[in-house]
């Protein structure tokens, strides 16, 4: 199959894959008898979580959320075979990493029984490790934590960073907070000690337990509900800013899956516009705002925001604030809004190709010291950012 | 390069004062903090607002995430649009103090009079 890939000989890492089970009985055998016997009687539970958590009166239909060609040939839900999965998707795209969130759990951040979501991330992450890792060493994971508990979070981090140099990153979303706020901060604590990047995934502001999107009210569509979630981004980033979260959590990387792009000309010079009229209030910075964003945080490329009428105007606007250096490949398989990685090069300029496609997503997770005997590293040096 | 004296009685600025005075149309404003004398060009760099109008703002400082302390240098004016601050010795401003400076001139009490030298 032609591919506009081949020019360039670039390995590919996507930062942002959902594995996932056919119900929650798959990992029942990890989770403590209490627990098991409590998922054993919520009958609703034997697909997603997220009925743990949203509110009855929820007028959000999603219609699946998944690709209808991933279902698995033996049946089941996609993204939960990993045999499958390496050749519907990584062989297919000829992609070299993957990195594996946890799809239906991720809301877990959102269950209120917070000892029961800790619990739930602990058998996952296990789950993971024994059935998912073993399976293609191109395989990488996140580690899943719920952020109501921050304590167990970061014990949990620690756990799994002690297992396998393959946990690549921390990940959660339904944030009880701001991304910044100090409540969270022992999560950061324990990430800064392992020298884990954190990664916030899109979702969950909208659901039960937590207050809405836009803080103005709640929308009513899931096309409404599904561009005004990206906006919380926008907010998580300017609390890690403002908190002084990356002057004081300096070994952390830090990467947004799936809030889009396009918005961050905007926040970072708003960000500095704003700096030099309130320091005062942030007085711990120590640099303009928009420096840390270029040198802490990434972002995944699923979705893009190409305009329709013209879709390289999109590298134009991110060239302004050199956003080419801040994006990672993401293709959000198997979900239905899914990227193909020669969709999303195809209208992004030549020389952002390799960047993009893998060598700074090979610095944030530190492939060299992580992996360093992965085929795709070798002899290869990355491009200059 | 020989440099100007102008004069104006020390009455007209006392403590916690201002006075602006006009030196071949240049708009200079003359602040006395405490007793120091400071002197600078009515004009912030950013949308030239008259500073002379700006308050010596009381502002922090942090070595700590989390931490405010109040100022320890000398003090700050802070433009009356947008809140940017000056430090009033050197005329710098403290978030990007290469590329938005005040010109700052040269005050002193002489006698009953305040001298600036532009």
């Amino acid at each position: 199959m032609a591919s506009l890939r081949g020019k360039t000989e670039t390995p590919i890492l996507d930062s942002d894959v959902h594995h996932t089970f056919n119900g929650l009985q798959e990992v029942a055998g990890y989770l403590p008898a209490v627990w098991r016997e409590y998922i054993g009687f919520k009958a609703d539970l034997s697909r997603n979580t997220n009925s743990l958590y949203r509110m009855p009166a929820s007028g959000f239909i999603s219609s699946g959320g998944d690709r209808l060609d991933a279902i698995p040939p033996g049946g089941g839900t996609p993204g939960s075979d990993p045999e499958f999965m390496v050749k519907h998707h990584l062989d297919r795209w000829d992609i070299d990493f993957v990195v594996l969130s946890p799809g239906t759990t991720l809301g877990l951040g959102g269950i209120p029984i917070v000892d029961f979501a800790a619990q739930l991330a602990t058998a996952v992450n296990q789950w993971t490790y024994e059935r998912w890792l073993p399976v293609d060493e191109r395989y990488l994971a996140a580690i899943l934590v719920g952020p109501r508990d921050p304590i167990q979070a970061a014990a949990e981090i620690r756990r799994c960073a002690a297992l396998s140099p393959r946990f690549v990153q921390v990940t959660m979303n339904y944030l009880p907070t701001l991304m910044g706020n100090r409540f969270l901060h022992p999560i950061y604590d324990a990430a800064n000690e392992v020298g884990l990047p954190v990664n916030l995934h899109v979702g969950g502001a909208h659901n039960g337990v937590n207050p809405g999107n836009s803080g103005a009210g709640f929308e009513t569509t899931f096309y409404e509900l599904h561009i005004a979630m990206t906006i919380p981004g926008i907010n998580h980033l300017l609390s890690l800013v403002s908190e002084g979260v990356f002057e004081k959590f300096p070994n952390i990387r830090w990467s947004f899956n799936e809030f889009g792009v396009a918005w961050l000309p905007y926040l970072m010079w708003r960000m500095d516009m704003e700096y030099k009229s309130n320091r005062r209030d942030v007085p711990w910075l120590k640099r303009l705002p928009s420096e840390y964003v270029k040198q802490f945080v990434r972002f995944s490329t699923q979705p893009l925001e190409f305009p329709g009428e013209d879709p390289k105007k999109l590298a134009t606007l991110l060239s302004l604030v050199d956003a080419q250096d801040m994006l990672m490949f993401a293709s959000d398989y198997p979900h239905w809004d899914f990227d193909s990685p020669d969709y999303v090069i195809k209208h992004l300029p030549e020389e952002w190709r390799a960047r993009i496609l893998f060598d700074t997503a090979r610095e944030f997770y530190q492939l060299d010291r992580r992996v360093p005997d992965a085929p795709s590293l070798r002899g290869r040096e990355p491009a200059r950012a | 390069m020989s440099q100007q004296r102008v004069a104006f009685a020390a009455a007209e600025l006392p403590d916690g004062g201002r006075h602006t005075i006009t030196v071949d149309r240049r708009e200079i404003c003359v602040f006395n903090v405490d007793g120091r004398l400071f002197a600078l060009r009515n004009v912030c760099p950013h949308e030239q607002a008259p500073l002379c109008f700006g308050a010596i703002a009381p502002t922090n400082e942090s070595d700590t995430v989390g931490e405010y302390r109040l100022w320890s240098g000398g003090p700050i004016l802070m433009c009356p649009w947008h809140r940017y601050e000056y430090d009033l010795e050197t005329g710098r401003n403290l978030v990007e103090p290469d590329r938005l400076r005040v010109k700052v001139y040269d005050v002193r009490r002489e006698g009953d009079e305040i001298a600036l030298y532009v």
